[in-house]
């Protein structure tokens, strides 16, 4: 639904141990517990980085999908997306 | 009276508990947190200037400033590697004075009467309270999420929270602490391009550690703006929990000042007596 939906299943990754743990095993409760457009959750289970990022995702909350190993994401998946955004800063974030 | 017996400034992060677990005691980050503990003996009370890493708060309401009021808390809430969890006893007497009394002084505070606490508490307690006997006020700033609060006004807060700990009627002893990097990157686009963290501006770590050093906390202020400390990293702002330590501070002089500053990090102790 935004960047709060977005920061909130970051947010949530990080406080929240039963959120996390069915993030990682799929667990279909977890995902549809927060409300996700399809672009979303799509850019989540793919570990769209940039694309979350682009679409307001708060960069410090960003990195819990790296620390927790949501999608298996690698470091450099990671810093690949996200130093997609260098050249170009994100609309309305300066 | 309470007596201030101390104040110190440390980093937090939440790598540290884990590296120093494998490289021993005397390791670089062992012995700067080491340096700094041996200052905090007398202390019965650690007043905690930080910013919390939006995890005990989130965007549903997030305070710039914020005084819990809680008998405890527990920690970590946010899964920092090395570290078991805890329930850490709260100045809850003290909180409830900060509150009142800042709220008179025409600040703002958000109350805070349940909270858990994440690393940016945690590890700080982790080094400089090992025997876990001390009890704890985290005043939180926001440091990460702008718009931050300005350097003037944390400066003006941290003299003004020094005042109410020394009109508090208690024969405690308290130490401040303020909790943070002067530049580091988390999860951002300036990262390293090989780990999740980045000090993009070391040499504001170097140059905001001369500040110090030289005891110019005016013209420190007058530089912290929002977008200097941003430019530092989007945890840049942390510096402000710095800044009201240098509030309460004074015009004392720094007596240990010690650098990580490829890691973003510096340690001070300033004399008080």
């Amino acid at each position: 639904m935004g960047a709060y939906e977005i920061d909130l299943f970051n947010h949530n990754l990080s406080v929240d141990p039963e959120f996390r743990a069915g993030i990682l095993a799929g667990d279909e409760r977890a995902w549809s517990s927060i409300d996700l457009t399809p672009d979303e959750r799509a850019a989540f289970e793919n570990v769209d980085v940039a694309w979350l990022y682009a679409h307001g995702a708060n960069d410090f909350l960003l990195h819990n999908l790296f620390r927790f190993g949501v999608g298996g994401v690698t470091i450099e998946h990671y810093v690949r997306g996200i130093k997609a955004h260098l050249a170009e800063p994100r609309p309305g974030h300066g | 009276m309470a007596e201030i017996v101390a104040a110190v400034g440390v980093p937090h992060t939440p790598a540290f508990p884990g590296l120093v677990a494998r490289e021993g005691p005397g390791s670089e980050t062992a012995q700067l947190y080491g340096q700094i503990r041996a200052r905090l003996d007398a202390a019965d009370v650690l007043v905690m200037f930080d910013s919390d890493h939006l995890n005990t708060f989130f965007f549903d309401n997030l305070p710039a400033l914020a005084v819990p009021v809680a008998a405890s808390a527990t920690g970590t809430n946010d899964g920092t590697p090395g570290m078991s969890n805890r329930t850490v006893p709260l100045a809850a007497e003290l909180g409830g004075e900060v509150l009142a009394r800042l709220t008179a002084q025409d600040y703002f505070p958000a109350r805070t009467a349940r909270l858990s606490l994440d690393h940016s508490v945690m590890v700080p307690l982790h080094f400089l309270d090992p025997d876990e006997r001390r009890t704890l006020l985290p005043i939180y700033l926001n440091g990460l999420a702008p718009p931050l609060p300005s350097a003037a006004r944390c400066l003006a807060l941290g003299a003004d929270v020094r005042a109410v700990v020394e009109a508090w009627d208690s024969p405690l002893r308290v130490a401040l602490v303020a909790s943070g990097s002067f530049s580091l990157e988390v999860g951002g686009p300036r990262i390293a391009d090989n780990a999740i963290a980045g000090v993009p501006d070391v040499e504001w770590v170097r140059h905001v550690s001369q500040r110090l050093r030289k005891g110019q906390t005016e013209e420190l202020v007058a530089e912290a703006t929002t977008d200097r400390m941003r430019a530092a990293g989007n945890v840049g702002g942390e510096l402000l929990n710095w800044i009201a330590l240098l509030g309460a501070v004074g015009e004392r002089p720094v007596e240990v000042l010690e650098q990580q500053a490829h890691l973003g990090h510096s340690y001070a102790a300033w004399t008080w007596s």
